[in-house]
Parts: structure tokens; sequence; C-alpha cells
């Protein structure tokens, strides 16, 4: 059996090791029932919030205009009420509210408690004011009309300025960095079960009579980035599925996602860097968890996160896609899985830039996977004690 | 005839500790040999420089006359003293994989995994966890994994320790049976008796070097292997100014 095949077994048992799509299914279908509940519940309150409050004016003819249409407020005018008689009507809650009003600059709103719709009252009143005191004070209906309208203002880019970020381009980018980091997250768990867990129940030595340090961790990193890509796109699959299905099902417009890019080159581009970024930290992860003797106790574990920060810094440029220090991080390898997607979706970027960011890239990942697959063979079989920083600096660069 | 396997001179250091000092060795083709010793003689790291996890400082490890880091995954048979398989998976799973990842064809190593679970009795229980298993359940699935491709030369490192002596007895026929088949084996071990009944030859390392060798019809004429190693491990003890009661107590 050639390493090639060895690996791509490994690879494939680690995948079907933490892949169980029987569970994963039975997750994805419990989270899009409570998604789906959730929304549903939420549409009920929302109506039942709506449901029509009776409120009654006292002197309202004090005002100068007419009571405003304010949801769910309704004006009742059943009666020809009086101040003491809707004070008691509010107080054994007959009335869910009652206006007195004093002048036309001064008024009472009585309640039992403040509600949603008090606020949207007043505003209501307070704007039906202004207009009437405008239609009072403009003779012309032109002349009101230009009042009341705002100006309309078209914005025109010259050529070779910068266009504003369109919204859906920040969500699309959004979106790619919290896949980014979505797999990142998951990763953390497979790794620790995986790595970890494989030590500390000492399967090691009977591998490594099998395959190579090296093979066995390629191995893993294909499977174990596998399967963390597999939870990760079914989360989102189930988010876009909740994001159209519930407004249709509530019968309002489905959400509109972005397009994540703009062609099939650039989505291709995205998806290779971010492949080369899960291979290179995953390789850093499974590192550093071989060389975890408990990790009850370990501090080394924190370490684990340390991939996730190039995406917490990618979030502050997604203002600044055009800026140096976005261009700059975009080569960087380190930073390159978080910014240059981002900037991929954002702005244009150059052919070389982009070749240099994926060569850089490329390169980081052997360069990882291969020192990683040296701590690895000598942090695997190490029990009672985790190896130095200086050691594992000492064993990654030793030749085969 | 070629030693199947040739121990020449090798010799291996963890810091300032010299675990293997110079040991030579030869194992022709389907013998079953002991390597004995007292606990930290240095046994442990000798098989696994045999199976590539180390590699000696100094010395050659020849197979079949080549000079070789570990016999290819196909040939080779490991039964680790740190004993350890996937808890979380089913263990008919786990021996088809091990198999498969030693270069057996994956219908053949499901059917090979039947095959040995239907020997321990365990086949009603193929799809459970390992760690739903007794302990000498557990063994005999490990006993399994290492030995499950037919291999050429089986490496079995204590593997009658922990067993009840009904298991002890299914062992020493799983091991002369592996013979039989044609496999040549190299196995440690502190239970003398079984030695003496199961190996043509003995090899007793104390402190990293040869300390006894010979075949076991030799070294038993005088009397019993067990009084022969208590008396030598002693002997080397008290030359060192070790304890000598601490390695006895360790030998049954």
């Amino acid at each position: 059996m050639t390493r090639w095949q060895q690996t791509l077994e490994v690879a494939r048992w680690e995948f079907n090791r933490f892949v169980k799509w029987r569970q994963q299914l039975i997750g994805l279908t419990f989270m899009l029932i409570v998604g789906f509940a959730a929304g549903f519940i939420g549409g009920a309150v929302k109506k039942s919030k709506s449901k029509p409050v009776r409120v009654a004016a006292v002197g309202a003819q004090a005002l100068g205009f007419a009571l405003p249409n304010s949801p769910p407020v309704v004006w009742d005018s059943s009666q020809v009420w009086t101040e003491a008689g809707v004070r008691a009507a509010v107080a054994n809650e007959t009335l869910g509210g009652a206006l007195i009003v004093g002048s036309a600059t001064d008024a009472e709103l009585v309640i039992r408690k403040r509600a949603g719709w008090t606020e949207p009252l007043e505003r209501a009143l307070n704007a039906s004011r202004q207009q009437a005191t405008m239609a009072r004070l403009v003779t012309s209906p032109a002349d009101l009309a230009l009042l009341t309208t705002p100006m309309r203002i078209a914005t025109s880019i010259v050529q070779g300025g910068v266009n504003p970020v369109a919204r859906s381009t920040k969500i699309a980018a959004f979106a790619i960095l919290g896949f980014g980091i979505t797999i990142l997250m998951s990763g953390f768990g497979t790794i620790f079960v995986g790595i970890t867990g494989e030590k500390t129940h000492r399967v090691t030595e009977q591998m490594m009579a099998m395959v190579r340090p090296q093979t066995w961790m390629d191995g893993k990193i294909i499977g174990l980035s596998g399967a963390a890509m597999v939870g990760t796109v079914l989360v989102f699959g189930g988010f876009y599925v909740l994001g159209r299905g519930l407004p249709a099902a509530l019968g309002r417009s489905p959400i509109a996602f972005p397009p994540i890019a703009s062609d099939f080159g650039t989505l291709a581009l995205i998806l290779l860097v971010t492949l080369l970024g899960v291979a290179m930290w995953f390789s850093f992860m499974a590192a550093l968890a071989a060389t975890i003797d408990d990790p009850n106790s370990s501090t080394r574990s924190i370490l684990l996160f340390v991939p996730v920060l190039p995406m917490g810094l990618a979030i502050l440029l997604v203002d600044k896609a055009d800026s140096t220090a976005a261009m700059v991080l975009s080569i960087v390898p380190l930073t390159a899985m978080a910014v240059l997607p981002l900037r991929l979706v954002m702005t244009s970027v150059a052919w070389w830039e982009i070749a240099l960011s994926l060569s850089a890239l490329a390169g980081a990942v052997f360069v990882f996977r291969t020192a990683a697959g040296k701590v690895f063979a000598t942090a695997m079989l190490m029990h009672g004690k985790e190896p130095s920083l200086r050691e594992m600096l000492r064993w990654a660069r030793t030749r085969d | 005839m070629t030693s199947f396997l040739s121990i020449q001179s090798v010799e291996k250091r963890y810091a300032t500790v010299l675990a293997v000092d110079g040991i030579s060795l030869d194992v022709a083709p389907g013998e079953i040999v002991a390597l004995l010793g007292p606990n930290g003689a240095g046994k442990s790291t000798l098989l696994r420089m045999l199976v590539g996890i180390t590699r000696p400082d100094r010395g050659r490890i020849l197979w079949n006359g080549v000079e070789q880091a570990a016999l290819p995954p196909g040939d080779l048979g490991y039964l680790p003293e740190d004993r350890g398989l996937y808890q979380d998976v089913a263990i008919a799973k786990t021996l088809s994989y091990f198999a498969r990842l030693r270069g057996v064809a994956a219908s053949d190593a499901e059917r090979m995994a039947g095959e040995w679970l239907t020997r321990f009795e365990l086949a009603d229980r193929a799809g459970e966890k390992l760690g739903a298993f007794s302990k000498g359940n557990q063994q005999k699935v490990q006993f399994a994994a290492a030995v499950l491709h037919r291999p050429k030369f089986a490496i079995l490192d204590e593997p009658f320790s922990g067993l009840d002596p009904i298991n002890q007895e299914l062992f020493l026929d799983l091991v002369r049976g592996l013979r039989d088949a044609g496999t040549t084996v190299l196995f440690s071990a502190h239970q003398m008796s079984l030695v003496e009944r199961l190996a043509d030859r003995v090899f007793v390392m104390h402190r990293g070097r040869e300390l006894l060798h010979g075949s076991v019809g030799d070294l038993t004429t005088g009397g019993s292997l067990h009084d022969l190693y208590i008396e030598r491990v002693r002997a080397a003890n008290a030359e060192f100014g070790a304890p000598t009661t601490s390695t006895t107590a360790e030998v049954s």
C-alpha cells in the first residue's frame, strides 16, 4: 500500500469517525424545526401585539387637528368621555388608554403601564400637529408639498473613484468570515478528540507501526478538516433554508441573500483560499494537540484559538478592503485565509496579488504540515510531560 | 540459512539513560523467541526500534539480510505494551481499518475481522465499542488487530499481561497457531512458565545489555527457567548494587 493510499485511508477513517450523517441530519432537522417553530411563534406574538388598543380622547377639539391614525390605537367614539370617566375606565381596563388634551401644546396620556404603542402615538400626534401648523401657515399646496417632501439626491462616482460598499456586499463578506470562523471553531473539537483523545487512549504505537507519522498527520488533516467543513456547510445550509423558507411560510417575501461572489472564478478562488487556510491552521492545531498530555489540566489548549484571531482582525478591515494594510495582510499566509476572500468580495484585487497570496499560502501549508508531522511523531509518544516550545521547534527543524 | 531478523550491536539512548546497549540477536524464520528481562531492561525500546517507531543511535537492524527501518506494514504484526484502540468505534470497524492500513483489500479485511471475532466468540458483539468489553476481551481484540493480516513477523510486547489462566492458555495456542501458519514470533513476557512452554529460544536483557541467551532446552537442563532467571538477575543486580527483591516480585 502506498503512502498516498494510506493517507486517503486515514482521511476516510477520520472523516467517517466525525461525520455521523444520521446524527447530523437529525441535528439539522431539529434546528429547522426549532427555527420554523420560533418563527411561527414570533409571528404569532407579533400579531398578538398588534391587537387593537382602545384609547379615548377628552378635549380633542383643542388640538386643532384630527386625531392621527397610529395602529394599534383605535380611537374610542362610543360615548362622550369625561376626564374622571376615562381615568376610571383606564384603571379598570375598560380602555387601553386615554388622551386628555389641555391645549394645542399640552396633553396627558393616561395609561396603566408603558406599552409599545405609546411612543408611536406620541410621535404621530406631534407629526400631525406639525403638518396642521404648516398647512395653516403655507397657503399654496405646492409650497406645502415642497416643505413635506424630502429632497431626492442621487450619488454618482467619477471614473476611477471609490464605490461605496453595498450593504449586500458587506453581508457577503461577513458570511465568508463566519464560514471560516465556524470551520476553525468546529475543528477544535474534532482535533481534540481525534488527536489528544487518541494519544490519551494510547492508540499511537499501534498506528505508528503501520503508518509513518507524516502520513498519519496528513490523513488526519484531510479527514478532520473535511469533517469540519461538512458540519459548517450543513449549519449554513440550514440557515439558508430557514432564511428562504420561513418568510415564505409566514406569507412574506424571502430574505434576499447576497451572492457571495459575482462570478464562478471568484467563488472558486475563495474556496481555494479557504481550503489552503484550513489545511494550514489544522496542521498548527494538530501539532499542538499532539503535545497536550492531559486535556483537563493543560493550559496549552488555549492556543488552539490562535487561528481565530486573524478572522477577528479581518472584521476590522471590512470597511477598509482597499487599504494597504488589507493588501499586505491578504498576502501574509497567517492572515490570507481571512483577508483575501474579504478583498475578493469587496474590491478588485490585482492578479499578481492573488498569485502571490496563493503561492505564499501553499508554501505555508507545506511548511506547517511538515513541521507538524515532525512534532507529531515525537509528541504522540510522549506521556506524562508536555514538550517545551524549544523542543517542538527543534523537532520541527530535524531532517527525516 | 539467512536470519529473518538480525540485530547487530544496536544502541539507543534517552537523554542520560542508555536504554539499549549493544544488543545483537538473530531470529530465524519460523522461530518463537522470548525477550525477557526486568522492568526497565530495554525490551520495549528494542521492540519499538524493530517496528520503526524509534531508530537506533548505533548498530544495524537487518530484515532478511537487508538493512531497513522496519518491515513493510503488511509483513509486520505488532502488539504494543501501551495497548490502546479506538474507544468510540465498533470493534469490527477498527479491526477492518487496521487491516486495510496494512494493505489488505477492504472486502478481505471485513471477512478476516469477522473470522477473528468468531474465533474469540465475539462475533455477536462486532458492532459494540471497545469500552464495553472486559479487559480480557479488549486484549483479544488488540491481539486480533496485531495479527489479522497474517504477518510474516509478529512482535508481541507482553501478550500475556493481565490475562487470567484460561485466556493465557488461549493466547498460548494463538501464538503457536501463528507459528504454524508461517509467522516468526518475537515476544516479551514475565511469565516464565508460559515462556518455557512456548519459546524456542530465550534472550534475557538487563540494563540494556544481554544477560542470558540460549535455547529453552539448553537453559532448562539444570532446573526451571524461572529459577535460572531469578538467579542471574539477582546476581546482575548485586553487581550493580541494586536491590535484589524488586525484580523478583515482578516475575511470575
